[in-house]
């Protein structure tokens, strides 16, 4: 009982159901799929998948098969649809994780165990299952049932309170910031509990919560409160490591510089590259330590210097004497980006429904078994039908019933 | 039970770009050798710093990304240092780097672990390892503009924001973890080890939850907003001021319409719901993507979020988080490191390790583990080591060498 696979790939014999949804669950499992893994994503018709909702959307409008949010993360994974509110539905998830290595799932806590499908019902089926689950703050406490996104849970966890100008309120960074984080610990937690399982054949539950993984991005700040009493906020783009440090105007439309400028030879560099030898002999401007405190004459005379530059040109210099520095790049630069074309960042894939699209590829290649963006994120329901008589040994009869019954989809 | 990757060993010769991967395996179970330059590595100076008694700065990134590692010295430009690197390479299923593409140290390491089919070899870097950008030079700042996150952030009448704390730097590093895993278990399958190369820059554009999307899509590029969402053509507000701080709300209809109600009743027990928000249709009420905001639309809008901001200012961080909970209205405290210090949840759940540091002379507070796994829990966190602190323990038990005569060679 199996899907094709392809053997080349290093998770090829890992089987994984999927009732995650959104982002956290939904990302995690993309590591996943696109390595090899068997991944079932088990989603609702009647209530479906807010990301399948989520902007943006192809031909600029919404619709269960419009969302490229949902296409990037949903790549090579199986799609079944089953009303999990139904009991008999409930029946066939459980005997799917009969099927399967690893389960996921990112609802709140009460809602698996509400279908009979928490990790005990689950375990009861198959002792050596791997469970994760993965809300915003954890199984257990006062406020493991917390809804919301992860917009909330990056203000929560602190990020937005570091993000803007000292002087204003927070600029919080685009979307649901921590739900971008989370995955790479999911992802890294379930990799290894599945080692364990390979060698040992013993299952487990992980109980990962988002805003526990994400204060890992701040232990710094959080250990410096701890130390000594200080409360990090806004900086702006302030860094004592560097001077200058941050994003200078050139010409154009919304065209930046990020630069950042680390000692001595850097410093001559750039004035060099600049052509502002005067700077050197400012004696607001002689050491590193002159020049983190006048950073801000020193950005008033970056942002005079650059601002009439061409950034690519200025880069180029920029980087040819030794300089960290790159252009701040819109979506559109992003998909103009050479070094990201020779990585192969974005992908087209074909789609079933709609004209092949630029997909995000990873961050991360296997040089000798690299994963691969080996279908667009399933229709709803597309392998209802497969799945359930490939893993299940249902009868096209049988099928039909659950359909007409809309147990599936 | 120990941890899930209990057993095995890595080499750790990361900078800061790729000091989150070891990290990572630390928790997981395994044994991680960070390799410094004599005298120390130069990411220990990375802010924020710690003043020690004594008067000795700590750098709170290294702390915070090296805790539980083992520590060992090596000049990798000396002469003994392939020899050095040969007799560890035995011992270690994992090998973590982030040199600059064909510098010395690459090229050495990589000869070394040639030797060694069954190792594998992380290779973490700002912009990838092909032309044109193999070599390239950035830092923390560098790679999140480059990597779309710096445009979506800021204000819009000021220059584009990075979010602080090394978060370039952190993304690399996790992502670096899922790669060296992946591999790991792909040789569970081959018994072969591999090269996995990480590039930072796309990891950053990881990040931007699709918004490079939009130009295909939609015809443009969302741009940063403070403390409006990201949108196109409709501004909705997604920071409000309260007593002591902000908070975060994002109102909606809807799907929404419940939290929204929810807050409308805890206004009007205060007697600061207006009137003619009493009757609102929440159900029907969809701004910005669905229901396309004309200039009438958006002056509602700005009505209705003014409204809500009086009566959050008039709160405090706390009330509003306790209140968001108990009647489940979608809402988050902007919290600060005090806030979380003290957060009500995490204190439920144990989540802070306190650790006894006999080089800082205090108790440290670490956060706990990323997750919690039932049959194999991650290690609990220890101090970071001092430079060379384990050169004994690692290079003459683990690996037999001569300590003192390397020593004495000025080698490690």
């Amino acid at each position: 009982m199996r899907l094709p696979v392809d053997p080349g790939l290093p998770l090829a014999d890992v089987k994984v159901l999927d009732f995650s949804w959104v982002g956290v669950g939904p990302i995690t499992t993309k590591y996943l799929a696109d390595h090899g893994a068997t991944v079932v994503r088990v989603e609702s018709h009647a209530h479906l998948d807010v990301a399948r909702l989520g902007p943006p959307w192809h031909d600029a409008k919404p619709g269960p098969e419009q969302s490229h949010f949902y296409a990037d993360w949903n790549t090579s994974k199986y799609g079944l649809a089953l009303d999990l509110t139904k009991p008999e539905a409930q029946a066939i998830a459980r005997r799917l994780a009969g099927w399967a290595d690893v389960v996921v799932e990112s609802f709140t806590p009460r809602v698996m165990r509400g279908w009979g499908l928490g990790y005990d019902d689950l375990r009861a089926v198959n002792p050596g299952v791997v469970m994760l689950s993965t809300c915003l703050q954890g199984q257990t406490g006062p406020h493991a049932d917390y809804p919301g996104f992860g917009q909330l849970m990056a203000a929560l966890s602190g990020f937005y309170e570091i993000s803007g100008w000292p002087d204003r309120a927070p600029a919080p960074p685009y979307g649901a910031y921590t739900d971008f984080i989370v995955p790479r610990f999911a992802a890294s937690a379930l990799l290894a509990a599945l080692d364990h399982r390979q060698r040992t054949g013993e299952g487990q539950y992980i109980d990962l919560s988002q805003f526990e993984a994400s204060l890992h991005f701040l232990t710094p700040a959080l250990l410096a409160h701890d130390l000594s009493g200080t409360v990090a906020t806004r900086a702006g783009n302030r860094s004592d490591h560097a001077a200058p440090h941050g994003a200078y105007p050139c010409a154009g439309d919304d065209r930046w510089l990020a630069l950042s400028v680390e000692g001595e030879a850097q410093w001559a560099a750039l004035c060099a590259v600049l052509g502002r030898r005067g700077w050197r002999d400012d004696p607001r401007f002689a050491t590193h330590a002159d020049r983190v405190a006048h950073a801000d004459a020193l950005d008033a005379a970056l942002a005079e210097a650059t601002r009439d530059a061409d950034a690519g040109e200025l880069i180029g210099r920029l980087q040819a004497a030794g300089v960290a520095a790159g252009l701040v790049e819109s979506a559109l630069d992003l998909h103009a980006d050479p070094g990201l074309a020779a990585w192969g960042f974005f992908q087209w894939l074909e789609h079933p429904a709609r004209p092949p699209a630029p997909y995000a590829g990873h961050a991360l290649r296997l040089e000798e078994t690299p994963g691969r963006l080996r279908t667009a994120a399933p229709l709803l329901g597309e392998h209802t039908a497969l799945v359930l008589s490939e893993l299940l040994g249902m009868s096209a009869e049988e099928i039909e019933r659950l359909v007409a019954a809309k147990v599936a989809w | 039970m120990p941890p899930p990757l209990a057993g095995l060993r890595a080499l750790d010769l990361t900078g800061p770009l790729g000091f989150l991967c070891g990290r990572l395996l630390v928790d997981l179970g395994v044994a991680v050798i960070k390799v410094e330059p004599p005298g120390g590595d130069p990411g220990r100076r990375l802010a924020p710093r710690h003043r020690d008694p004594a008067g000795r700065e700590h750098g709170l990134f290294w702390y915070a990304t090296n805790a539980g590692k083992l520590g060992v010295t090596l000049d990798l430009g000396h002469a003994a240092a392939r020899r050095v690197l040969a007799g560890v390479l035995p011992h270690v299923d994992f090998v973590l780097e982030s040199f600059a593409p064909d510098s010395p140290a690459a090229l050495l390491l990589a000869g070394a672990v040639a030797e060694h089919p069954r190792v594998v070899h992380t290779t973490v870097t700002p912009f990838g390892d092909r032309p044109p950008a193999r070599g390239l030079h950035g830092d923390d700042l560098v790679i999140a503009a480059t990597g779309g996150f710096m445009f979506l952030c800021g204000d819009e009448d000021r220059p584009p924001l990075r979010l602080p704390l090394w978060q370039a730097f952190c993304h690399a590093g996790a992502e670096a973890a899922v790669g060296t895993l992946l591999a790991h278990l792909a040789r569970g399958r081959t018994g072969r080890g591999q090269h996995v190369v990480v590039n930072a820059q796309a990891a950053m554009a990881w990040t931007l939850m699709n918004a490079q999307a939009f130009p295909v899509f939609h015809g443009d590029c969302l741009r940063r907003s403070g403390i409006y969402v990201g949108s196109r053509g409709v501004r909705r507000r997604m920071i409000f001021p309260c007593r002591d701080g902000h908070v975060s709300l994002l109102l909606m209809g809807a799907q929404g319409a419940p939290s929204t109600r929810a807050l409308m009743g805890w206004m009007d027990e205060h007697g600061m719901l207006p009137d003619w928000l009493r009757a609102w249709p929440w159900e029907q009420w969809e701004p910005g993507w669905v229901m396309g905001m004309t200039p009438e639309s958006q002056a509602e809008m700005v009505r209705i979020e003014d409204a809500v901001a009086a009566f959050l200012g008039t709160r405090t961080k706390a009330e509003i988080y306790r209140e968001g909970v108990r009647r489940r209205i979608l809402i988050a405290p902007v919290a600060t490191v005090a806030d979380i210090a003290g957060n009500e949840q995490l204190a439920a759940r144990d989540y802070f390790r306190t650790v006894d540091d006999t080089v800082l002379g205090c108790a440290v507070r670490f956060p706990g583990p990323f997750a919690r796994l039932s049959g194999t829990p991650l290690a609990n966190p220890r101090r970071p080591p001092e430079p060379g602190e384990h050169n004994a323990a690692v290079y003459g038990e683990l690996c037999g060498q001569d300590v003192a005569a390397l020593t004495r060679a000025g080698a490690i």
